[in-house]
């Protein structure tokens, strides 16, 4: 298990009469290398779940297990940085954490602190800045006169620079044009595939969530109202109702699809794969 | 974001908070003018339990008030180390091998660390009961006598609920940046003086451009929804004085009368 969860609760404000719950009592185990999303309504507490993972949140109560470090609430806890080398977070509109003088120099940032010598640094931002497709003419340009897409491209490259083995992303297509999105999901899955890294995302698109994720955690209010397989989930009619999810258009089209008499076996979950099965139906 | 108590509402609800916001400026201006006169302990006694009171009224706990003090102990240790090098009057009340100190530098400061702390209290026992809108409501309708020397009380009402409005959002922006670069392995707690100065540098760039881009976002929102500076407006919350207001207004007056007369005969 990369990642556990015990009897995890966050109290915001803790001790004020305006305190709120946003974590209660989170058991929860997230596995190594595999794509495991996090949906749920606005304010049901993902964006809270995920900040504990590189420890910017400390637990009000319970325990948290990340690779090799142990996190306990209320406990002086130490090697947090070391941590934050090894979870990568990419934050809900990453583009506000740009500030240096040109893109290079900011996507190599990241390695720069976490002890990285100047040239090994730059090294990694340049690798990190092709994988998210800014081109090298663009290296030397200040970051803050981009635009949002390509902020948010320099911003997750500036994570990526840092070479984790966990990838948290808290929404990071929210906003970005269709094409532009894609490609992020793909750069994440490829990152999942061929570097196997365990990757979390949480996500309102549900498609994407249907299409690439191995496990889904829901949230609802605070806590986890269902952990597993992805497929399972949009498959369980209770938990969709009682949650109000939107069933995943490719889902849709593919039960359309099997309504016709076409055969789609369970595992075809993109677009691509239904295709390609009726394809071969039809020849 | 538990140091930023001080001018912070709390909405719960009380006999305070439901005072019209006229009402505590005006009570809070009599009050502090009250503060700054005495010269006598029994008076300040007398102030304090005056405080202590509203504080109960307001329903908001002493601690949260205390909390308040808490950065003004750096400023308070100072002012007692400058009078007692500087104020060498009334009786010697210590003597160190290299420094005298005498009774009225004691005092001194202690008076200005007993007001201080009356005025802190009742200050966060204004902003802790009013919302931020309705304080600037009440200060537009304290100033629109102003408007008849051309004094734009609307517009600054105006700009100081803006500011306002916009304290909490810059603080979020600030918390969100501080998060993200901490991500990034920045440490903003410990380091060498150059790791702390870029750190500063990471949270004040984004900050400024943040801050920026919300000005313009606003402007236009406001452009866009037909404001116009300086035109008419109408209300949809009309303040209105109520008996207790007017209670309370009459018991800041007496109070400063007792304090005006003390100072006098006492
Ligand atoms: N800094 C904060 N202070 C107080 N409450 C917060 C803060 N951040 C989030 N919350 C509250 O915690 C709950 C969960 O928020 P969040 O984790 O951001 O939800 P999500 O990411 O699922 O939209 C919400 O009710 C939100 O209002
Ligand atoms: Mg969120």
């Amino acid at each position: 298990m990369a990642i556990t969860f015990k009897s995890l609760s966050y109290i915001y404000d803790e001790g004020m009469p305006y305190a709120h719950k946003a974590l209660d009592d989170i058991n929860l185990n997230i596995s190594e290398n595999k794509i495991t999303a996090i949906i749920g309504e606005t304010g049901s507490g993902k964006s809270t779940l995920v900040e504990h993972l590189n420890a910017l949140l400390l637990p009000s109560a319970g325990s948290l297990e990340i690779l090799d470090h142990v996190i306990v609430a209320k406990e002086k806890n130490k090697g947090l940085k070391k941590l934050r080398a090894e979870v990568g977070l990419v934050f809900q509109f990453a583009e506000y954490q740009l500030f240096e003088e040109s893109i290079l120099k900011d996507a190599a940032f990241g390695p720069k602190n976490f002890g990285f010598s100047e040239e090994e640094a730059i090294e990694r931002g340049k690798k990190a800045l092709n994988m998210v497709g800014i081109p090298e003419s663009m290296y030397q340009r200040s970051p803050l006169d981009l635009s949002g897409g390509q902020k948010r491209r320099v911003a997750i490259a500036g994570i990526l620079a840092i070479d984790p083995k966990i990838l948290v992303l808290d929404e990071p297509t929210a906003g970005l044009d269709p094409k532009g999105a894609k490609e992020m999901i793909d750069l994440f899955v490829e990152l999942n595939h061929k570097h196997h890294k365990t990757v979390v995302i949480v996500s309102h698109d549900n498609d994407v969530v249907y299409n690439y994720a191995d496990e889904t955690v829901l949230m609802s209010g605070g806590k986890v109202a269902y952990h597993g397989p992805t497929l399972d989930l949009f498959e369980d009619e209770k938990l969709i109702n009682d949650n109000n999810l939107l069933l995943p258009q490719t889902m849709v089209f593919k039960k359309a699809l099997i309504e016709k008499g076409f055969k789609i076996s369970k595992e075809a979950r993109t677009m691509d794969m239904i295709v390609n099965e009726v394809v071969r139906v039809i020849k | 974001m538990n140091n930023l108590v001080f001018g912070k509402y709390i909405p719960i609800d009380s006999t305070i908070h439901r005072l019209d916001p006229r009402t505590k400026i005006i009570s809070l201006f009599l009050m502090i003018i009250s503060i700054f006169i005495p010269k006598n302990w029994w008076v300040y006694l007398f102030l304090a339990i005056v405080v202590l009171s509203v504080v109960f009224l307001s329903r908001i706990r002493l601690g949260m008030i205390f909390k308040a003090f808490k950065p003004m102990i750096f400023m308070m240790v100072f002012l007692l180390v400058i009078n007692v090098l500087s104020v060498k009057t009334g009786y010697l009340l210590l003597h160190l091998s290299f420094i005298d100190i005498y009774s009225d530098a004691v005092f001194n400061t202690l008076f200005i660390v007993v007001r201080l702390l009356l005025m802190v209290m009742l200050t966060s026992c204004l902003t802790a009961t009013t919302k931020p809108l309705d304080l600037t409501l009440g200060i537009e309708h304290l100033l629109s006598p102003l408007k008849i020397i051309h004094f734009p009380a609307h517009e600054v009402a105006m700009m100081i609920s803006i500011a306002l409005r916009f304290i909490p959002t810059i603080i979020e922006e600030t918390m969100r940046i501080m998060n993200s670069q901490k991500s990034r392995g920045v440490d903003f707690e410990e380091g060498s003086m150059s790791e702390k100065l870029m750190a500063i540098v990471s949270l004040i760039v984004p900050l400024f451009s943040v801050a920026f881009e919300r000005a313009y976002e606003l402007a236009d929102a406001m452009e866009a929804r037909g404001y116009i500076p300086g035109a008419e407006r109408t209300r949809l919350r009309v303040l209105k004085y109520h008996f207790v207001d007017y209670l309370f207004i009459f018991v800041s007056l007496v109070v400063m009368t007792l304090v005006i007369l003390s100072r006098i005969y006492l």
